[in-house]
């Protein structure tokens, strides 16, 4: 190997060093958080020409909250939510939230397309706001309120629509 | 007040007592087993309430069209307590019978009978118009009058043939005893004749049908009628006699 060929090798290796170190330093750190919450609303739907308004089932929700440091105002979620109350189901409901910037006491908007299995099938979208106050450390505690709309399911009678609005409390904690 | 601020105050009632608003279902998950939701109501899967009522109450027993108060609460109130006009189409077969007697104008005696009986045709049409109201509740009864006219026009054909197997018995005067034109050829008790008589008639009638219907309404309505009809017809005969030992022909109107 020629000494002109050794300078291209090591013209090659410092460019390829200055174009990776700045990735290498922006690197994300992810940030994981759990949550767990309780909630209960009012559910709204038609029969016969005119308006049927029942309680929700009462219902619980525990969710993994991923975001990174790069960008944490945006946070994405799976949750799994049990209805518990007249009927035991179970679902599973990917969010994406975004939140003000992080702070002791921050306010998110999120989406969701909630997604019940079982027993019987509600598929839907869902829309809401948050707020989260971090009391002390990594513990934070907070409150949504959600609008969802189920058009699709087994659970439904025959172009029946659900709406349900909900408001849920819960505590959240900061895994890493 | 609003329908928005109704709506809110309806929610906000359901909130404070967790209670249904105004229906008993919205998914099939909040029936109790066995039933599911339809329209708002628990039903059993399969059936439906009726689409043209907005009572709900079909426990035992439901709404209908009319003037119905819905007084059970299983689910919710029945809301048409409004006076609603009770409209009913029926198909009617309509049956008309008339006895037409024949008569021989020679000899004024009755020779025969006719019976015939007529079945609406598909161009002929039964009206009913109901008058009345029904009044559906589980404890309390009411009563319909149905007014049913019926209407009638036809053309009636009847071919009578008669065959007279009676014997001559006048073997001195040679004179038959059923018409004064009929002659014996035979000085013995032969048969004297054989008639053929043909009735060729247009009948023309109105019949004129009230009907009275009496119910109890539990969706069971009992009903009793009567009806009566008039009937006015012509018929001309015209009969040919035969007679074994000469011709004889009678014209009757």
């Amino acid at each position: 190997m020629s000494v002109k060929t050794h300078r291209r090798l090591a013209s090659l290796a410092i460019v390829g060093a200055v174009l990776l170190l700045p990735l290498l330093a922006v690197a994300q750190r992810p940030i994981w958080e759990g949550a767990v919450s309780a909630g209960s609303g009012l559910s709204f739907g038609s029969g016969n020409g005119r308006a049927v308004v029942l309680p929700s089932p009462f219902y619980i929700d525990a969710d993994i909250i991923y975001s990174n440091d790069e960008s944490p105002t945006i946070e994405y979620v799976v949750g799994l939510q049990a209805e518990l109350q007249g009927r035991v189901s179970a679902g599973v409901v990917p969010q994406i939230r975004l939140t003000s910037p992080p702070r002791k006491l921050l306010v998110y908007g999120l989406l969701g397309a909630p997604i019940i299995i079982a027993p019987f099938t509600l598929f839907g979208v869902e829309g809401g706001v948050g707020v989260l106050w971090r009391v002390v450390g990594r513990i934070g505690v907070f409150a949504e309120v959600v609008l969802d709309l189920f058009p699709w399911g087994s659970d439904l009678p025959q172009h029946g629509i659900l709406t349900q609005l909900d408001a849920n409390v819960g505590v959240r904690v900061k895994f890493k | 007040m609003s329908a928005r601020s109704t709506i809110f105050l309806c929610a906000l009632c359901c909130a404070a007592f967790l209670s249904a608003c105004g229906g008993d279902c919205i998914r099939h998950s909040d029936c109790p087993d066995g039933l599911v939701c339809s329209r708002g109501a628990c039903v059993k899967k399969g059936t439906t309430p009726p689409s043209t009522d907005t009572c709900t109450a079909t426990v035992s027993g439901e709404c209908d069209t009319g003037t119905e108060t819905c007084s059970e609460t299983a689910w919710a109130p029945c809301s048409d307590t409004t006076t609603e006009t009770l409209t009913e189409t029926q198909t009617e077969t309509c049956t008309q019978s008339a006895t037409v007697e024949c008569t021989d104008s020679a000899t004024g005696t009755q020779t025969d009978t006719a019976t015939n009986t007529d079945t609406l045709g598909d161009s002929e049409v039964c009206t009913e118009s109901v008058m009345g109201t029904c009044v559906d509740t589980d404890t309390s009864s009411g009563t319909a009058t149905t007014t049913d006219t019926l209407t009638n026009t036809d053309t009636n054909t009847t071919t009578t043939t008669t065959t007279d197997t009676s014997s001559c018995s006048e073997t001195y005067t040679h004179w038959c005893h059923e018409t004064a034109t009929d002659t014996c050829s035979s000085t013995h008790a032969t048969p004297c004749d054989t008639e053929t008589t043909s009735d060729t008639g247009t009948e023309t009638g109105t019949a004129t049908e009230t009907q009275t219907q009496t119910g109890t309404d539990s969706d069971t309505d009992t009903s009793t009628s009567t009806s009566s009809f008039s009937d006015t017809g012509s018929a001309t005969d015209t009969d040919t006699t035969t007679d074994m030992g000469g011709t004889d022909s009678d014209t009757n109107t």
